[in-house]
């Protein structure tokens, strides 16, 4: 039990007989119903008594004391064994007892470690969990480090494809019909290294006859070529388109094609002509549209030129 | 002022007190320990109030809550010998008002500081004599380790508290066991030591 030093000066008061009635009962009470408390108080009455026979009270509680404690036959007592004890312990009996005590003062924490087995476990036990913990932390820690290296490591590969893929995109982006100046869309599959199928967006001739404006560039993997023909208006039931050369010679025919629905509210026409069919040259491509009676009216032509690579 | 206890009172039987026991703990050698600690707090109770003889006033206050025991049923044993006391005390602060006190000892006794008293009488020396050869008597008593214990723990230096706290870590023991420890070792010693001087005084 730990003692405020404002109930320890009211106890040593209370000593003294230098306390307020109320003071006086709130703590007969105390110590009635609390032992640790009387015990307490049996220990501040112990050091008033060695206190005032060594003469270390102050002037006014040395007046007091001899007032009020020494006025009866128990404080009298108490005070003549005080005076008994301090006189025994100080005799040179007691020196070797208390020289030894000085002297091992310095090895104690030794002797704690050596001399009581409780002790000597409970500190190992926590040397150990601080060698544990400390080992944990360390390993953590090169875990740590180990998964940062690994995740740098994915992050310079992810990196490296990256640049690939623009590569790949920038060397594709040469290759397409168009180039910026012409306001194409940009391809929708990549011919990559394992791609098959190129799309190409085909621009409406504006002059018929004319040097064709659309380059097409076809690489070797590619097997098969996308055509998207984009409609200002789907005024047919369906469509038919027709590949030829200029001087002709038919090289590939589609029929019965349906518009879909590309970007927003347009409609396209989307063929899909083997590559081996479009060698190095030119070709116009004819796009016809079927009405509800059957009528046929041609509703635009695309020239192109192939390069194969 | 000291005050004193009155005479004719009702005595504790051998069956009262047995009651008185058996009410402060069904198990008798706890219920003696119960009755000691009683005891000594009801001693040091009227001693710091300055009601003498403590040992007559603590004998009156056991004899009354043994007698009303036999007829009452009271709940707590504990406190209600405690509410005996507090009356008692008040009886003996009155009567002692109507009393004119010869003061029993002289002046160079109730001083005990180590000052050179030339008053100090040859008797005070004997008797001071007296207590010494007790008090080595009864520390013989002592085990071994609680004398080198007390000691240590009652000699005079510059930093008791950092004494103390370094005996009590050396004995295992926290700071407070070791206090009460040495205070009930303090306790049986001058107890001790009265006995034998009371029987030295008789020869």
């Amino acid at each position: 039990m730990v003692v405020k030093p404002a109930i320890r000066e009211l106890m040593r008061r209370y000593l003294l007989g230098d306390v307020s009635e109320q003071e006086r009962t709130e703590l007969e009470e105390r110590y009635a119903s609390d032992p640790h408390v009387f015990e307490e108080l049996i220990d501040a009455e112990n050091e008033l008594v060695d206190l005032y026979l060594r003469g270390r009270l102050a002037d006014h509680e040395r007046a007091r004391f001899e007032s009020h404690y020494l006025n009866t036959r128990e404080g009298r007592e108490a005070a003549a064994f005080g005076r008994s004890l301090a006189g025994y312990i100080s005799a040179d009996d007691q020196k070797p007892l208390l020289e030894n005590y000085r002297r091992s003062r310095t090895t104690t924490t030794r002797k704690l470690f050596f001399a009581r087995p409780a002790f000597g476990m409970a500190a190992a036990a926590a040397i150990i969990l601080i060698v544990v913990g400390a080992w944990n932390l360390i390993e953590t820690n090169r875990n740590l480090r180990r998964q940062i290296q690994e995740l740098q490591q994915a992050q310079l590969s992810l990196s490296r494809q990256n640049q690939d893929l623009l590569q790949q995109l920038a060397r594709t982006k040469s290759g397409t019909p168009f180039s910026d100046t012409h306001g194409t869309e940009p391809n929708s599959h990549l011919p990559g290294e394992n791609a098959s199928v190129l799309q190409v967006t085909l621009l409406a001739d504006f002059v018929r006859g004319g040097a064709p404006q659309n380059k097409v560039k076809i690489p070797r993997n590619i097997t098969s070529v996308s055509f998207r023909m984009n409609l200002k208006a789907a005024d047919y039931v369906a469509y038919d388109a027709r590949v030829e050369t200029p001087e002709g010679a038919q090289v590939w025919q589609g029929k019965g094609l349906h518009p879909r629905t590309s970007s927003g509210e347009r409609k396209s026409i989307y063929i899909d002509i083997p590559a081996t069919a479009l060698q190095d040259g030119h070709f116009i491509l004819n796009l016809s549209g079927t009405k509800a009676d059957g009528s046929t009216q041609d509703v635009n032509s695309y020239s192109f030129h192939v390069t194969r690579r | 002022m000291e005050y004193s206890s009155s005479g004719g009172r009702e005595k504790l039987t051998a069956s009262r007190f047995e009651g008185l026991l058996q009410r402060l703990h069904p198990d008798r050698e706890k219920a003696a320990e119960k009755y000691e600690f009683l005891r000594w707090q009801l001693m040091k109770f009227f001693q710091w109030n300055g009601c003498t003889p403590g040992e007559e006033l603590v004998d009156e206050t056991l004899d009354r809550v043994a007698v009303i025991l036999e007829d009452r049923g009271v709940e707590e044993v504990g406190s209600f010998a405690w509410g005996v006391a507090r009356n008692i005390k008040r009886e003996a602060q009155k009567r002692a008002l109507k009393v004119v006190r010869i003061p029993d000892l002289g002046e160079s006794e109730r001083s005990h500081i180590k000052t050179e008293d030339p008053n100090t009488t040859i008797g005070d020396d004997i008797e001071r004599e007296r207590r010494l050869k007790c008090l080595h008597l009864c520390m013989r008593y002592m085990s071994e380790d609680d004398r080198r214990a007390f000691v240590i723990y009652h000699h005079e230096c510059d930093r008791p508290s950092e004494v103390r706290k370094r005996l009590s870590l050396e004995l295992g023991i926290s700071s407070t066991t070791l206090k009460v420890r040495m205070n009930r070792l303090r306790r049986k010693l001058q107890e001790c030591v009265n006995k034998c001087c009371q029987k030295r005084l008789a020869r």
